[in-house]
């Protein structure tokens, strides 16, 4: 049975059940062109930064950045604070799959991928600071890259 | 991260989400979800695992020619090479029970006022 995180995360700790907003139905965009012509955009939630860049400040960090698809995978960290982080600091593509979105546009199983993905760290609570200023600024930027699919990989 | 794809769909965009935590995917309600039941930290596969971690990418990616209903979460067919890893990570989270509980209190409330469930609240009608 899969893990129900939420519900443990209250029991062993003794509090409610974790915040996490029941939604209604998402609206669907569905893709107006095949795969194989779509260029593909990563938006992770990892906190993967730049070597030599501060790692993104947890909790709440209400900023995002850009990684360009041309970074060598050893410039390149994830910095959730928690020990989540581990198998995408062995590699780093577990959280951040750009080498293998590269393989995907080789072998033509997608289109291609934007020149750069979006980042910023999960976990955040202010929700509704996220939904109304950060989330439309990280659409703007994607569509500014071309995007015609954003894959999203959590952690 | 999936309220942030709702927003992205709203805004013209095609997204596909990959998840381990099906339970609060369940409650956000992205668009398109390809649910890996996986520990957390491994949303794309295991590390080195390159063609593991092709196959997932094929198998999320291709949700976008599927699926037609706004919501559906589909399981991808991979599973943990260890079958004890969910009663073990359960256990582990057990043993940290004091750092989960000092974590959500600092992170969630202001005295006796939590915030973040306000915020929940709130995001409903925003997204």
């Amino acid at each position: 049975m899969p893990i129900r995180y939420a519900e443990l995360m209250g029991e062993i700790a003794g509090l409610p059940p974790l915040p996490i907003a029941e939604m209604g139905p998402p609206v669907l965009t569905p893709l107006n062109k095949p795969l194989s012509q779509a260029r593909v955009m990563i938006v992770t939630s990892a906190g993967v930064h730049l070597e030599g860049d501060p790692p993104f400040q947890h909790p709440n960090d209400m900023t995002y950045r850009r990684i360009r698809q041309d970074t060598p995978p050893q410039r390149l960290a994830p910095s959730h604070p928690t020990p989540v982080r581990r198998p995408g600091q062995a590699d780093i593509n577990v959280v951040f799959p750009y080498q293998r979105l590269a393989e995907l546009a080789e072998e033509g199983f997608i289109g291609g991928v934007t020149e750069y993905h979006l980042s910023m760290l999960g976990s955040i609570k202010k929700l509704r600071e996220l939904v109304t200023e950060m989330a439309p600024r990280m659409a703007a930027d994607a569509k500014a890259a071309g995007a015609d699919v954003v894959l999203h990989t959590p952690l | 991260m999936g309220l942030i794809a709702r927003v992205l769909e709203r805004e013209g965009l095609t997204t596909v989400s990959l998840t381990s935590a099906i339970d609060i995917t369940e409650r956000v309600k992205p668009p398109r979800v390809a649910f890996l039941n996986f520990p957390l930290g491994y949303p794309v596969g295991r590390p080195h695992e390159v063609q593991e971690q092709l196959a997932v990418l094929r198998a999320a990616l291709g949700l976008v020619n599927t699926v037609g209903e706004p919501g559906t979460i589909v399981q991808l067919p991979f599973q943990w090479p260890d079958p004890a890893w969910e009663a073990e990570t359960v256990r582990g989270y057990r043993d940290e029970a004091h750092i989960v509980r000092d974590t959500r209190i600092r992170g969630e409330y202001d005295g006796d006022r939590n915030w973040a469930m306000e915020e929940c609240t709130d995001v409903c009608s925003l997204a």
